[in-house]
């Protein structure tokens, strides 16, 4: 009974330590996604000026 | 002009039109271009056939600096999903039915399978905390894997209509986030089973004469065998090379592109899907041996203490070395 009862205990704790670090890694893949597609300019290769350059709403590149 | 003039001045002006075409003729692919007003749509597909060891897709350029993007076309990947949609359903769906219907026609023509000689009201250690451990982290695990992973497959065949949209998108989604996670507890508890066990399910030529004399559940008597029984030794291996598969492919896809390309993401599809399914027909037939079809089996992993004439029965070698060693059992409680 105490096996079983630890492996559940195991189960569950590598699972919420998992979630943790998985969420992180995800969070910050995305972040960096959004960082190299949003902020720089594919005609010239320099990050777009003015409002959104700095992290904030996306700028259309025309 | 004079007619032999004439012939050879047409001649020479025909002459000079080949030298000239012949470059351009030359430079010309000899695979089909697409943009060819010629072309026509069956040789456009012959062309995006899928190669053995090669994805063939149509790519151009893009503006994002994920080139993975840039791909438009992938014709591998309609075979992948026809793979997904119809064969693995299908197969899955055979599998897993058919090793419920082998257990329900061998339990109605065998019973459950009882100790000969009766309870004998001693009972001796068969696995200690650290293997009980070991398999039930990897047991619970896998239940929790193979309930999320079959719902993925058959889910929307057979709990939507039941439960609707968003109820079941709401679980589903809930077992996503359950299969990712709780694959780590799986992981650990097939290295952990390999370590402990390992050694003692070699196989030997012991295990050809237990399985040629149906390993005591069909026909009379009970082959002797050691710690572990050939069946026992076939559950083993089977469950370190599906577990292994189902890690390394799970976590190509947990991780993707990491190690290949979409190509390489198909393939670590297909293989999971399959050792999954593998994999749960063959526990569902040790969950029903280990539990309702054999007196005194779940005690080894219950208590971890078997009765010594089930112990004698089924591993009568491990008792000789235990009796040997030990010189002694320990009574019923």
């Amino acid at each position: 009974m105490i096996a079983f009862l630890a492996a559940v205990l195991v189960v569950i704790g590598t699972s919420v330590g998992a979630a943790f670090i998985l969420e992180g890694f995800q969070k910050s893949s995305a972040d960096k996604f959004q960082t190299s597609s949003i902020r720089i300019n594919p005609e010239d290769g320099q990050p777009p000026k003015g409002h959104g350059a700095h992290g904030g709403a996306a700028k259309t590149v025309k | 002009m004079s007619f032999t003039k004439s012939v050879a001045l047409v001649m020479g002006a025909l002459i000079a039109m080949m030298l000239v075409m012949l470059p351009a003729q030359a430079q010309q692919p000899t695979s089909v271009n697409p943009t060819a007003s010629s072309v026509q749509e069956k040789q456009l597909l012959e062309a995006l056939k899928p190669e053995f060891g090669k994805t063939v897709a149509i790519e151009g350029r893009g503006s994002f600096p994920d080139v993975k993007s840039h791909v438009l076309q992938q014709p591998a990947g309609r075979e992948w999903q026809n793979f997904r949609d119809t064969t693995l359903s299908r197969v899955g769906a055979y599998g897993i039915l058919g090793i419920l219907g082998v257990i329900a026609a061998f339990y109605l023509l065998r019973g459950k399978v009882r100790i000969a000689a009766g309870p004998s009201g001693r009972t001796m250690l068969r696995f200690g905390s650290v293997d009980r451990f070991a398999h039930w982290l990897t047991a619970t695990s896998f239940i929790a894997l193979a309930l999320t992973g079959l719902n993925i497959t058959f889910g929307r065949t057979l709990i939507l209509p039941l439960v609707g949209d968003t109820t079941f998108a709401n679980v589903t989604q809930m077992g996503k986030f359950v299969h990712n996670y709780v694959s780590f507890a799986f992981a650990l508890g097939i290295v952990l089973m390999f370590v402990l066990w390992a050694k003692d399910n070699l196989p030997s030529l012991r295990d050809i004469r237990w399985f040629a004399q149906g390993g005591g559940l069909i026909g009379l008597g009970h082959p002797p065998a050691d710690r572990f029984n050939g069946g026992q030794k076939l559950i083993f291996w089977s469950t370190i090379i599906g577990g292994v598969a189902l890690s390394v492919s799970g976590y190509m896809l947990m991780f993707p592109y990491v190690v290949g390309g979409i190509g390489g993401l198909q393939a670590a599809n297909v293989v999971h899907a399959l050792a999954g399914v593998i994999l749960v027909a063959i526990i569902l037939g040790h969950i029903y041996i280990g539990s309702i079809g054999m007196e005194g089996a779940f005690a080894a992993m219950g208590s971890g203490k078997v009765d010594v004439n089930w112990a004698k029965e089924h591993h009568s070698i491990w008792v000789d070395k235990v009796m040997k060693r030990d010189g002694k059992v320990t009574p019923a409680e």
